[in-house]
């Protein structure tokens, strides 16, 4: 009898000893990774990498509106719908703290993308290396630094004073650079303009050092950065920051010296023979980096660019911004043979670009960088610092343009002086990548004003308005962080 | 007690204490970070997409509860009084972070403790009761006292968003949850039309949507260049929380007719009417006709400020203002029914148990003084922490119903 209770006893401790296993207290649930095993294979860790490509393409950014801003800071483009959440605020040049869709949502869809980029090289330093071995790991690290660089230069372009401003003294942004996962105190203050690009750079360099040469595909050339990213979008970078030397020693790495100007190592890019292939064959070498779209991938609402760009008649688009008459499609050097005239369209009484010509859900290729770009930021480069009429530099430029318009070419004796150069360079950029999200930044970076549009006035580079304000959430929610 | 039988002729008193668990509102698995899916360019992606906190507790309330039943005189009259507390511990809210923090979602946190506190009481009369007449009335009435009492170290508050638009709420020590959190203004200047706005220095500036060359568009009183005023410079500003309310419902019987009428109410909480903003922005939309009284000259006095096109910040569109907060005090009829019923002598000809004919109407009637459609709307559902939020929220449906119920 007495053994009986005891063996008893002991058996009931036992099922209590497996009702209180520890595991079941911490369940990892089976229909959703948890953070414990995100970085477990290199599918998943693969997977972290094209999800913060997917981040920077979404909504708010690279995918269409960080173009779109850009666009129609410039002074091509007229606003036909005064809507807000279409960028009507942007364009006039009043965007305020809580702008929605533009102040609120670049600032958290950037930094959500570079939080997703300090995760991820936290979690590699403690497994993921291990998981891919070193090599690998270093590439991956190297495009989520990549990725991370296009975040702070996107918002640098919009919410801080250009670099040229105190050589780069003036607040920029807080500089994020660990892995956010939980609850803490995140008051940060924002570092200098200058210290932000010297972070931008290192991750920038990094990735040259560490990016594979080039991909199995064209696809993912295209939609992933490769060594020769990195380069065109250093040139980018030194030349918002006025640095022409080192443009030009960047530059250098993948244009040749003289014309057929194609990339001689890594992704060998180059121009195609016709402008219009691009907007339809979105990876061909010319295209450096886009952000794709697919039927089963879209911009989503009221993101899109042929949307924003397109009429009705021509897409299906909402015509929220037809091409200003008095914008560049008014420069008479920009000839009537020019192939690039093929892409203003007139529709009704007014005239619309339509590089984007895809009907809903509009999901053409959204262009981040083209390779004509480091061929005129080159040009422009060499211009600028020898303040010469550089044979170069008119070759290079006459490569953007007779592309387009082989009879329309210049000789170095077409311009009286390196300032005539430039600004032709410059009109060359406005004409090539009308609609790319070049405009605003040029501006800024040369201290140029916000031109005036129909009913709105210039904006001064010493005015208020010419660069955004904080975002308003930014500003409750981090104490550190002061307005512009 | 003997006394006590000859004016009661019901009394209990009654008590409770109890201590509950709450995760009311936590999503799934929302200790922990997880990862979601999706496609880049035709492949995989893994994202991190919420942002959990492993120190996740549970959330729990001390309940007292204490009350007195009575009735008097045969119960004609009899009622309630009832005192409550409710302690809450380990508060669970979700606690915003600064977007540049990068997460993806707020963190679902034990940030503090709070308490409801008050009074019910209840009646219920039978004023007249006769053979062919009757009427019958109850009444209820609460008022509640809500107060949070902790935040986590190191959190002042938490700011609560109105469907991601904007931020017209905050929950600060001291105070009941959600406060209005506006920034102030004071008025349009009669010389230029300005919108008058109150920074968080305290200092007035005056805004103009564009500003003419050589002026600027955020200015002080002298002229000079101010910085911008936005939602940071918002104040915690008015209670969102009733301070009491309640019901009052009667009904009339008279022979075969009955008459029911149930009002509502409820008193000394302020409503944020976000939708006023919309309706005088300056944008071209549905606008509201308060633009007729414009500023348009020196030395007019107006509340709405000189128009300009596509100016959404002067009257509150933009970020959210206190013009746009008004008192959400009401009182509603909330039902009336009329039903006549035949007699049992007529339906049990017709083989029939019983035959009513009614007309309700709901909501036909309300007293108040807000402005907008109806005080008695939130945007954000029964969230706690940002209710009295009414932006482009729907009144509730006024409705009348005429029906017949036969009982076989």
């Amino acid at each position: 009898m007495k053994t009986r209770i005891v063996l008893l006893a002991i058996a009931a401790g036992a099922i209590q000893l497996a009702g209180c296993k520890k595991d079941d207290l911490e369940p990892v649930p089976t229909n959703v990774v948890a953070d414990v095993s995100a970085f477990d294979s290199e599918s998943r860790i693969l997977g972290q990498v094209n999800g913060l490509y997917a981040t920077i393409k979404n909504a708010g950014l690279y995918g269409g509106r960080y173009q779109i801003f850009n666009d129609i800071r410039g002074g091509d483009f007229q606003n036909d719908r005064t809507n807000v959440v279409t960028g009507f605020d942007v364009w006039n040049y009043t965007p305020g703290n809580s702008s929605g869709n533009s102040v609120l949502a670049v600032w958290s869809r950037a930094y959500y993308a570079i939080n997703l980029a300090n995760v991820f090289l936290a979690g590699m330093d403690a497994k993921g290396a291990a998981v891919v071995g070193d090599e690998k790991a270093n590439q991956f690290r190297g495009e989520a630094r990549f990725v991370r660089a296009m975040c702070y230069y996107a918002m640098l372009q919009l919410y801080a004073r250009p670099y040229w401003d105190g050589s780069g003294s003036k607040p920029g942004l807080p500089l994020r650079l660990t892995a956010n996962t939980g609850p803490s105190d995140y008051n940060l203050a924002r570092a200098t303009v200058a210290e932000v690009y010297t972070q931008i750079l290192e991750d920038l360099n990094f990735a040259e050092a560490n990016l594979p040469a080039n991909y199995a595909t064209n696809a993912l050339n295209t939609t992933r950065a490769h060594t020769n990213t990195a380069i065109a979008i250093k040139a980018r970078v030194y030349l918002s920051m006025g640095r022409y030397p080192d443009v030009i020693t960047e530059a250098n790495k993948i244009v040749p010296a003289s014309a057929p100007f194609t990339a001689s190592t890594g992704v060998a890019h180059a121009l195609q023979a016709s402008v219009a292939t691009i907007y339809t064959n979105y990876s061909t070498t010319e295209s450096i980096l886009s952000m794709p779209f697919s039927d089963v991938e879209t911009p989503g609402t009221q993101n899109q660019l042929g949307y924003y760009y397109g009429s009705s008649a021509m897409n299906g688009g909402n015509g929220e911004y037809s091409l200003l008459s008095t914008g560049i499609i008014a420069n008479t050097d920009w000839a009537e043979t020019d192939a690039r005239r093929a892409f203003i369209v007139t529709s009704g009484t007014k005239k619309y670009l339509n590089k984007y010509p895809k009907s809903a859900p509009f999901t053409d290729w959204a262009p981040v960088i083209r390779y004509p770009e480091v061929l005129l930021s080159l040009a422009e480069a060499i211009t600028r610092s020898s303040n010469t009429v550089d044979d170069r530099a008119v070759a290079l430029l006459n490569a953007v343009r007779q592309r387009s318009d082989a009879s329309a070419g210049f000789t170095s004796g077409d311009f009286a002086s390196a300032d005539e150069l430039a600004a032709a360079i410059m009109t060359e950029r406005r004409i090539e990548f009308l609609g790319e999200g070049l405009a605003g930044a040029d501006l800024t970076r040369l201290g140029l004003p916000l031109p005036a549009k129909p009913g709105i006035t210039a904006v001064a580079a010493t005015q208020q308005e010419y660069i955004w304000p904080i975002s308003s959430t930014e500003l409750l929610l981090n104490e550190l962080c002061v307005d512009n | 007690m003997r006394g006590l039988d000859k004016i009661f002729s019901s009394l209990r008193l009654r008590g409770s204490y109890g201590k509950v668990g709450n995760i009311d509102g936590l999503g799934q698995y929302a200790s922990l970070s997880t990862f979601g899916s999706g496609l880049y360019g035709g492949n995989g992606t893994f994202v991190f997409n919420q942002a959990g906190n492993p120190n996740l507790g549970w959330e729990t309330s001390a309940k007292t509860d204490i009350g007195l039943n009575f009735g008097i005189l045969d119960d004609r009259i009899s009622g309630e009084v009832t005192y409550y507390k409710n302690n809450v511990d380990g508060l669970i809210l979700y606690v915003p972070s600064p977007p540049s923090a990068g997460l993806p979602t707020t963190i679902p946190t034990n940030i503090g403790s709070m308490y409801n506190r008050g009074v019910e009481i209840a009646l219920n009369l039978v004023p007249i009761q006769k053979k062919d007449f009757s009427w019958n009335a109850n009444f209820n009435i609460t008022f509640n006292k809500n107060e949070v009492t902790a935040l986590a170290p190191g959190v002042d508050n938490i700011i609560t968003a109105t469907g991601g638009l904007e931020s017209p709420s905050i929950t600060v020590v001291g105070k009941p949850l959600g406060m209005l959190f506006v920034t102030r203004t004071n008025g349009v200047d009669p010389e230029t039309g300005r919108r008058i706005f109150i920074n968080k220095n305290g200092d007035e500036v005056y805004y103009q949507h564009v500003a003419p060359t050589g002026r600027f568009r955020y200015e002080y009183a002298d002229g000079t260049v101010a910085p911008t005023v936005s939602s940071a410079d918002a104040e915690v500003y008015k209670n969102t929380n009733p301070k009491y309310y309640g019901g009052f419902d009667n009904t009339f019987r008279y022979k075969n007719f009955s008459l029911n009428a149930l009002f509502t109410f409820q008193g000394g909480n302020y409503t944020y009417w976000g939708s006023y903003a919309g309706l005088r922005d300056q944008r071209f939309w549905n606008n509201s006709t308060d633009v007729l009284r414009a500023w348009t000259k020196s030395g007019d006095q107006t509340d709405m400020p000189k128009s300009y096109f596509g100016d959404n910040v002067s009257n509150g569109s933009s970020f959210p203002l206190d013009i746009n907060v008004f008192k959400g005090d009401f009182i509603k009829l909330r039902t009336l029914t009329l039903a006549y019923s035949l007699p049992g002598t007529v339906t049990s000809k017709a083989k029939i148990n019983s035959f009513r004919f009614y007309v309700t109407g709901n909501n036909l009637w309300i007293g108040t003084k807000y402005p907008g459609p109806d005080p008695e709307v939130s945007s954000n559902g029964t969230s706690n922490t940002n209710q009295g939020i009414d932006r482009n929220t729907v009144g509730n449906a006024r409705g009348v119903i005429v029906g017949i119920n036969v009982g076989f």
